[in-house]
């Protein structure tokens, strides 16, 4: 789950990371309000999760109320690339001397914890290590020891003593740590860490994804979670206990199994197919095949399904009894395509081909039929 | 033979008395799997299918002579118990729980490493020697004895991978889920030098799909160091960028990073022999076979 940038300064801010005083409005007549109490130069920031927002316009300066109000019209309500801007952040400018980059990550390859740092803040992090790859620092981090003062010793060639209190700076660096830790984060960057004219620290743009695993253990976290954001077919899967990804296809696929339904994307491609969504089914009751059918054939898109169950704990018996249960829910000549292979295979294809439906060993075979059928006509 | 798993594997149930523990456990006793004890704190002289139940591994292994363990914790629970049985001495733990978050399992990761403990998992069904012990929940009736060495980190995948071989009339040695998440114990690199000592195993096969590079990893390694030959599949051709494809580590990066051309050719490129489809994978283990 990816936090938007005034959710994260909230979160900055209780753990004693300074942030901007800011103020969030969804309507843009609200900010002659807030500007009866600010009189700096301000800055109103468009709260998307899209990158790139200042190159694209989601950023603007304003020094004047109407300005400003002009400015939150122009931004809320419309699209920064395909992304709808709902909110805007409206924070004073800043007088900052220069900024430097820091943020904690997971390095997926390694499988270490990582501390970045960059004197050349500002720009995102891979522009950083493509221009000024001799200014970037990557510190990684024992699981156990975590971030220790010793670390912070290889930054000290980045730093004019005369210009910035070092050992600020590694406080900072020391919270934003401690925040990668208990809020379970894929990822948190301040960026740009600006170092103001007097001499004090200020987080001027924070990013943060949390580890979707850890949902159980990140109430605080959880409540900025914006259902409105989530795909509808994967919020209604989700929702029924299962585990959905909606695409952009016309055919809705059921696997049992995360890798299965992977590979069956992959096959489906190589026959022209275009899959509408993937659901995982575990190893799912007739019930709960009924309920998963019933989930993907309300996506709109949806032409026809095509199942590929390995039979392991799952029975493809059970499976099938579900799809023939299923049949009289769905709209007239969907087509219905099945690959059962494993456990009961033989009685599960039994059972569908009774009911009239393809059901085969091979999937190619399978994916062949699904993809012929759709493109006759489904609903 | 095969590796990490077989007729002296003295197993420990963590969680055994649990739903998933028992019914799991049944099947794994009944497999041939020697259940020597299972771990439920506060049950201590509890019998489940006539196995012991301590109250901890270290009481476990004080009336017992176990040396794995396979925990059936729910994943909030799951840091505390790897680390319990890696704490307690074990060199074998395997974990089945889906939805560890990542920071526990870099802690136990790191923790197995500095034990010279294998750990198995999560978000795995486990792994299996044919004929000799299962440790986990694999539908063991569609695996052969023999000599291909199969690792996957998707479990369905592997599933149908054995079911492929078995019905090509190819065996296996040992079949491990290496797991679908971001951070596994194990993973593909750490596991080969056992299939390469394991005189029983002639091919290595590797079921990868998208995100992260350890099928590049494991790939360099087997080119630098080992005789066996290696067949690779990588899943998710298909898979859009930034989206999480069911595991929560099959996922191509915003900037591209792991997706599956990338990894086929670099496979290529080291000289592994590529399926193209997932069934296509016997003949070409058919081919490489000694």
């Amino acid at each position: 789950m990816k936090l938007y940038e005034y959710q994260v300064k909230e979160i900055f801010k209780k753990e004693g990371i300074p942030v901007p005083q800011g103020y969030v409005i969804d309507q843009a007549d609200e900010v002659k309000d807030i500007l009866d109490r600010v009189k700096e130069e301000v800055v109103v920031k468009s709260q998307v999760h899209v990158g790139g927002r200042g190159k694209a316009g989601g950023i603007k300066f304003a020094s004047t109320p109407s300005e400003a109000q002009s400015a939150a019209e122009q931004l809320i309500g419309n699209q920064l690339k395909g992304e709808l801007i709902k909110k805007v952040l409206i924070e004073t400018k800043q007088p900052l001397s220069q900024e430097f980059y820091v943020g904690v990550t997971l390095d997926r390859n390694k499988k270490k914890t990582v501390l970045i740092f960059s004197p050349s803040g500002g720009m995102d992090i891979e522009e950083i290590s493509k221009k000024f790859p001799e200014k970037l620092e990557k510190i990684y981090l024992d699981p156990i020891l975590g971030f220790q003062a010793y670390h912070s010793n290889c930054l000290l060639k980045f730093i004019d003593p005369k210009k910035c209190d070092f050992k600020e700076l590694v406080k900072i660096i020391n919270k934003l740590y401690q925040v990668y830790i208990k809020y379970d984060c894929q990822i948190v960057e301040i960026n740009p860490l600006a170092l103001l004219e007097n001499g004090a620290f200020i987080a001027l743009d924070g990013k943060l994804q949390m580890d979707d695993n850890a949902e159980f253990r990140q109430e605080e976290l959880m409540k900025y979670w914006d259902e409105a954001k989530e795909d509808p077919i994967e919020l209604n899967a989700q929702r029924s206990g299962f585990t959905a990804i909606k695409l952009k296809g016309n055919i809705a696929v059921i696997s049992n199994g995360a890798g299965l339904g992977m590979s069956t994307l992959d096959l489906l491609e190589k026959y022209n197919g275009k899959p509408a969504s993937l659901l995982d089914c575990g190893a799912a009751s007739q019930e709960r095949i009924l309920k998963a059918i019933e989930v993907l054939v309300s996506d709109p898109d949806a032409q026809g399904i095509l199942f590929n169950i390995m039979g392991g704990l799952a029975r493809c018996d059970e499976i099938a009894r579900g799809i023939a249960a299923a049949l009289d829910s769905l709209p007239k000549n969907f087509p219905v395509v099945c690959r059962l292979q494993g456990t009961n295979v033989e009685e599960g294809l039994k059972i569908l081909r009774v009911k009239g439906l393809v059901a085969v060993n091979d999937l190619e075979e399978a994916i062949k039929q699904i993809v012929s059928k759709v493109n006759e006509g489904g609903r | 033979m095969s590796i990490l798993v077989d007729k002296n594997t003295r197993l420990i149930v963590q969680g055994m008395t649990g739903k998933e523990g028992t019914f799991h456990s049944k099947i794994m006793i009944d497999y041939g799997t020697n259940i020597v004890a299972g771990v439920t704190p506060g049950k201590q002289g509890q019998e489940v299918h006539g196995v012991p139940i301590f109250n901890s591994v270290s009481d476990a292994l004080k009336k017992t002579n176990a040396n794995a363990s396979i925990t059936f914790t729910p994943e909030k629970f799951t840091k505390a118990a790897l680390l319990e049985a890696i704490d307690a001495g074990l060199k074998l733990v395997v974990t089945v729980a889906d939805g560890v978050a990542f920071h526990d399992m870099l802690i136990c990761r790191d923790y197995a490493k500095k034990h010279q403990c294998v750990l198995i998992g999560p978000n795995t069904s486990g792994l299996i020697s044919p004929g000799k012990c299962k440790v986990g929940f694999m539908p063991h009736a569609l695996y052969k004895e023999g000599s291909v060495g199969v690792m996957s980190r998707s479990g369905t995948l592997s599933y149908e991978t054995a079911n492929n071989l078995t019905r090509a009339g190819v065996g296996q040695s040992t079949v491990i889920g290496v797991g679908g998440d971001q951070i596994p114990g194990a993973t593909f690199v750490d596991l080969l030098p056992f299939y390469e000592e394991d005189p029983d195993t002639k091919v290595i096969v590797i079921i990868g799909e998208i995100g992260g590079n350890d099928e590049e990893e494991a790939v360099r390694y087997a080119k630098k160091y080992m005789t066996k030959p290696v067949v690779a599949f990588i899943a998710g051709s298909a898979a859009p960028v930034g989206k999480t494809m069911g595991h929560a580590g099959a996922i191509i990066s915003e900037s591209g990073a792991g997706n599956a051309q990338d990894k086929q050719r670099i496979l290529k490129e080291l000289g592994t022999l590529v399926a193209e489809k997932i069934t296509d994978i016997p003949d070409l283990v058919k081919q490489v076979i000694r």
